[in-house]
């Protein structure tokens, strides 16, 4: 019988131990720590101690690993569509039929000449800006295979168009809170760090808005911080959910669900500030040497100010249709008893920011917090999901992390960095390729300053030439950008002479590619990799403090690379080497040692060798390494340094939290003043005409909502938040797994639906029953869902989660045509927030619903394109694996 | 002749005497190396809405008036590129701490070269209360492992910024 053969590894759903026999997966489990692995830390709250399991947890789709190293839609072979035609000229390569033209297997050499051939001819043609790229977000999990890592290197040693990413899962707070309290390198969210024992020591009352943990789990942090709250809740704490779904942590810990209209929340904080400003029961002390201009924001409140209307509660429940007598509930609670509360899954995510108040919403949220004292113990801006115990002090790379990448010094010996400034931006990317113009304000993501919200771009940009050429890797937009029928459109544009595919499966952009080069998985090639870790220094820093314990793992690869998959390192320096510039690309080094760097410039070989870390295959950090730190009794960790998020504020010390500024040290915010600004200096000193993002926050008419034109002819709000069932688009499509999940998907003639969610009384209305096909409809798109009726939603909302990795329209490749693979984006609005604010706002979406019929076409519509390709191997009986002969060997190292 | 200053409790009339006094004031405790006058501004005067050009102009004159060296044009993250800024003239002085906690961002410069007591020279990617970390620097390239040094330290007290 063939040994078991166990290694490790990294996913979007936490660590993974792999157990293989025979070369094939067996299981994927959590870690079970063992005795020679660190103690884990105790918080003593309240007369108990709390620690954690001695295992690491996995969310449901770290499971789902296996399914889908070997699922049925992964990409076998290198594939050229079976229509396209290298012309000369890039013109006539019948670009119309992407999306409906199937594919031939090719091989590895066949695949990768044509790509370096064109881009040379392209380059020759119109320079290096006409190749544009873009990853999905997360996609792969490894310092070496990640997109800031890898794909840099590779594009930017290229030189090409780069495509800014916007800040989709959290638009409101990365583009309002800052303007409010700063942080805007912190891409507006607020300071996490060790809020788990401040909580458990001194709060009495959560706040959860728009935030459903136990579903977007914090964020690359598997289930680790389910614990916790259930430790806050089984201690009596009470937790207030505010989301206009009754989601799935909601009705776990809820004490109190209040369910507003989509795009309302600003309203509702308005008259939470009304009450306590009218009642006196706000921190006056605190806003009186930390608020800026707060009495010009308080007769705002009163209805003292320019629109002369006062924010009571009985005009929120207007608006909102939450009553006032819940929402003074609400404000007399959160004033009486010690308060933390946020947004979504690091305090300032959440869906109420991807509607077109997001930024109102976000500040206000901000504005609220302060007016309490934020800061002082018990009163905070956190939402049990960061802030557990860590080693700060130990140093290990993120993914964002400037240290952390191949693409640049130290790690590697010469820096890549690109040599075209012409950008794209990624929502309008489709915009940009058809109308062959665009223009837009902002950096994308905005972390190096309040400045770079408001630079200016225009597409193209003097003295480049257009984008003539797409490299896609990984992932699918259909299910996470928005009116995304347009991105059919742009792929059938002969503005695009060439598209290449990069990715492990055959994703619905996949299917729009002239050439697809296949990937393996992250458990068939080696990488490095910290759980959690978004980088110490980079966004968001410290993520992994989402997690009980910090583990950094050796991604030893667990099976050969499947069929003719190849590693993406492998791919991009084949290419590389194609295009001359081979040896440059990888210095000489394989995957393993570029790893082994990521090893070497962190504090890990201050406790193990390469050998044992690689034997081992994961480090647990301990959060303290000194003895005096130990409580004797149980051996457990009962101190270690500790840097509370935003006491030093509170307390006006010099700022010691992580990833912190200079200004911070001199107690000032990131605002203009330095001070909570309830009226915007920076907005009144950068764009003071900005009709959406004034400089006073405050609840308004959305352009789509229950008082826009449409809603005449679309009643519903739907809402997409991110999704229980999938990490961006990752898993549904690869897992046939998560379509037997009732709440998630029901598959009807072979293709899995997605579960949409439907008030008794819209459902009464409509004739809709449990189960039935129903289509979601407005003028940009339909799609088919199966109806699940529960009083979980309001009568003016239907809620269905977003991100579905599955688009399949019922018309292959046919922009406008009924989806049926649960991409609702066909719906969502690809309007920006406003003309200063490139933010989409998936949230604010009207729509009507009917009871309708499933396809009778069976199946998802594309699986015969695989078919066809598998059934050209078998006739050809060309060898599985191409790469071998496609090697080229580039100095004295082959690039394997 | 009076100049309209606008702060939270409302419009000032405040003539040049009295608003160089205030710079003046501002700058006399102010701990950073650089400045602007948006800095002294907001973050002194907690001003609202953006100061008239007069007003610039004397704050700006101000500035130069207490000492500080004008550097041209600089970047803030918070306002975009002001010119002029201005050098602190007694940086070294400043409070590098308060309430016994160190202001690590005040002492050394993340991102810059140092060289110690031993003539070995250091770059500093990563630079926080709890972890400053370098690379050594040697014939044009970085080499070894990441080095921490403890900034509170006799040897990172000794570290003198260098080009390299």
């Amino acid at each position: 019988m063939a040994k078991e053969k166990i290694t490790h590894s990294i996913c979007v759903g936490g660590p993974m131990t792999i157990h293989v026999k025979d070369g094939v997966i067996r299981r994927i489990r959590p870690i079970v720590l063992t005795d020679d692995d660190a103690q884990g830390w105790v918080i003593k709250a309240r007369g108990k101690e709390y620690t954690p399991q001695r295992k690491t947890t996995l969310s449901l789709l770290g499971y789902c690993e296996k399914d889908k190293t070997y699922a049925y839609d992964r990409i076998k072979y290198p594939m050229i569509r079976e229509d396209f035609i290298e012309t000369p000229d890039g013109q006539n390569r019948n670009t119309e039929n992407r999306g409906k033209s199937g594919y031939r297997r090719a091989s590895w050499d066949e695949a990768l000449s044509l790509v370096a051939r064109e881009i040379k001819r392209l380059h020759a043609t119109y320079g290096k800006e006409t190749l544009t790229a873009i990853t999905s977000s997360h996609h792969s999990w490894g310092l070496v295979g990640y997109k800031i890592s890898l794909f840099n290197r590779f594009f930017n040693m290229m030189g090409y168009t780069r495509v800014m990413d916007n800040p989709d899962s959290w638009e409101g707070f990365h583009w309002g809170a800052p303007h409010t309290y700063g942080y805007y390198w912190r891409l507006g969210g607020p300071e996490p760090f060790d809020m788990l024992e401040d909580a458990m020591k001194n709060v009495e009352t959560m706040i959860m808005w728009s935030h459903d943990p136990d579903t977007t789990r914090g964020g690359y942090s598997a289930q680790e911080s389910a614990l916790w709250r259930w430790w806050m809740k089984e201690m009596g704490i009470q937790f207030i959910y505010v989301d206009p779904f009754n989601n799935f942590s909601s009705v776990k810990h809820a004490d109190k669900w209040i369910g507003p209209r989509m795009g309302t929340d600003a309203a509702i904080l308005e008259a939470i500030a009304y009450v306590w400003i009218t009642e006196g029961t706000y921190d006056k002390e605190y806003i009186a040497k930390h608020g800026h201009r707060f009495d010009e924001w308080a007769q705002h409140i009163l209805g003292l100010g320019v629109d002369g209307t006062a924010k009571t509660p009985k005009w929120a429940e207007e608006l909102s249709g939450v009553k006032a007598a819940d929402i003074k509930a609400i404000a007399r609670r959160w004033a009486s008893t010690v308060t933390t509360g946020g947004s979504g899954m690091r305090g300032g995510f959440g869906g109420a920011c991807r509607t077109v108040g997001g930024t109102d919403y976000a500040r206000l949220l901000v504005s609220l917090l302060a007016m309490q004292g934020m800061g002082k113990p018990g009163q905070n801006m956190w939402t049990g999901t960061c802030g557990g115990p860590m080693n700060y002090n130990f140093w290990f790379g993120g993914y964002s992390d400037p240290l952390a990448s191949i693409a640049k010094a130290p790690v590697c010996d010469v820096p890549a960095a690109n040599t075209v400034s012409q950008v794209l931006y990624r929502t309008n990317l489709p915009d940009a390729i058809l109308d062959g113009h665009y223009e837009w304000y902002g950096e994308g993501f905005c972390g190096g300053g309040l400045d770079f919200e408001f630079t200016r771009h225009v597409y193209p940009a003097p003295g480049c030439n257009k984008v003539h050429a797409f490299w896609r890797y990984g992932g699918s937009f259909y299910g996470t950008m928005l009116d995304t029928n347009k991105w059919t459109k742009m792929y059938q544009s002969s503005e695009l002479e060439f598209v290449i595919n990069q990715d492990i499966y055959f994703t619905p952009e996949t299917r729009h590619a002239d050439v697809i080069l296949p990937a393996c998985s992250n458990l068939e090639r080696v990488d490095i990799g910290e759980v959690g870790n978004s980088g110490n220094g980079g966004y968001c820093s410290h993520s992994q403090t989402g997690n009980s314990w910090q583990v950094i793992v050796y991604q030893d690869k667990a099976i050969e690379p499947l069929w003719d998959s190849r590693s993406d390192f492998w791919i991009f320096s084949q290419v590389a080497a194609r295009l001359g510039w081979g040896e440059a690309f990888t210095e000489g080094r394989s995957e393993e040692e570029w790893a082994k760097r990521f090893w070497q410039f962190s504090d890990l070989p201050k406790v193990m060798s390469w050998e044992q870390f690689k034997e081992k295959g994961y480090y647990i950090v301990p959060v303290s390494f000194k003895e005096e730190n130990v409580d004797p009794k149980t051996g457990l960790i009962e101190n270690w340094d500790r840097y509370p998020g935003f006491q030093w504020f509170a307390e006006e010390k010099p700022c010691n939290t992580p990833n912190h500024k200079d200004f911070q040290e001199e107690g000032l915010l990131g605002t203009l003043t330095g001070k909570f600004e309830f009226v915007s200096e920076s907005m009144l000193y950068w764009a003071p005409d900005d009709e959406i993002r004034t400089p006073i926050a405050r609840y308004k008419d959305s352009w789509e909502g229950h008082k826009s034109l449409s809603a005449d002819k679309f009643p519903y709000g739907m809402i997409s938040p991110h999704p229980r069932f999938d990490y961006h688009t990752h898993y549904q499509q690869h897992s046939k797994w998560l379509w037997e999940i009732p709440e998630n998907r029901k598959v009807i003639n072979g293709n899995p639906y997605l579960i949409c969610r439907i008030n008794p009384k819209v459902a009464e209305e409509k004739g809709i029953c449990e189960g039935d096909v129903v289509k979601l409809f407005n003028d940009r798109g339909q799609a088919l869902c199966v109806a699940h009726i529960t009083r979980r939603v309001n009568p003016e909302t239907i809620h269905v989660y977003t991100s579905s990795g599955i688009y399949n329209p019922v018309e292959l490749g046919k922009a406008g045509a009924v989806e049926k693979g649960g991409s609702i984006n066909v719906l969502t609005p690809g309007r920006l927030m406003g003309d200063y604010i490139p933010a989409m706002v998936p949230n604010s979406c009207n729509i009507d619903v009917v009871k309708a019929e499933a396809d009778p076409n069976p199946g998802q519509g594309w699986e015969y394109m695989l078919e066809a390709v598998d059934k050209q191997q078998e006739a050809t009986q060309r060898p599985m694996n191409t790469s071998i002969e496609a090697d080229i060997i580039f100095g004295e190292k082959e690039a394997k | 002749m009076k100049y309209l200053v606008h702060v939270p409790e409302g419009n000032l009339f405040l003539t040049k005497e009295e608003i160089s006094a205030k710079v003046a004031e501002v700058l006399k405790t102010c701990p950073s190396e650089f400045t602007c006058v948006y800095r002294v501004w907001y973050e002194g005067f907690e001003g609202c809405g953006r100061p008239s050009t007069e007003v610039v102009n004397i704050m700006n004159e101000a500035i130069a008036a207490a000492g500080w060296t004008d550097v041209g044009a600089m970047r803030w993250e918070k306002f975009g590129v002001i010119k002029p800024s201005f050098k602190n003239p007694d940086y070294a002085n400043a409070a590098k701490e308060a309430n016994g906690v160190p202001m690590i961002l005040h002492r050394f410069h993340q991102g810059k070269h140092y060289q110690g007591p031993d003539g070995r020279i250091f770059w500093i990617p990563v630079m926080e209360i709890f972890d400053m970390r370098a690379f050594e620097w040697k014939d044009g390239k970085y080499i070894g492992t990441m080095v921490e040094i403890d900034p509170m330290s006799e040897y990172a007290q000794q570290m003198v910024e260098v080009q390299v």
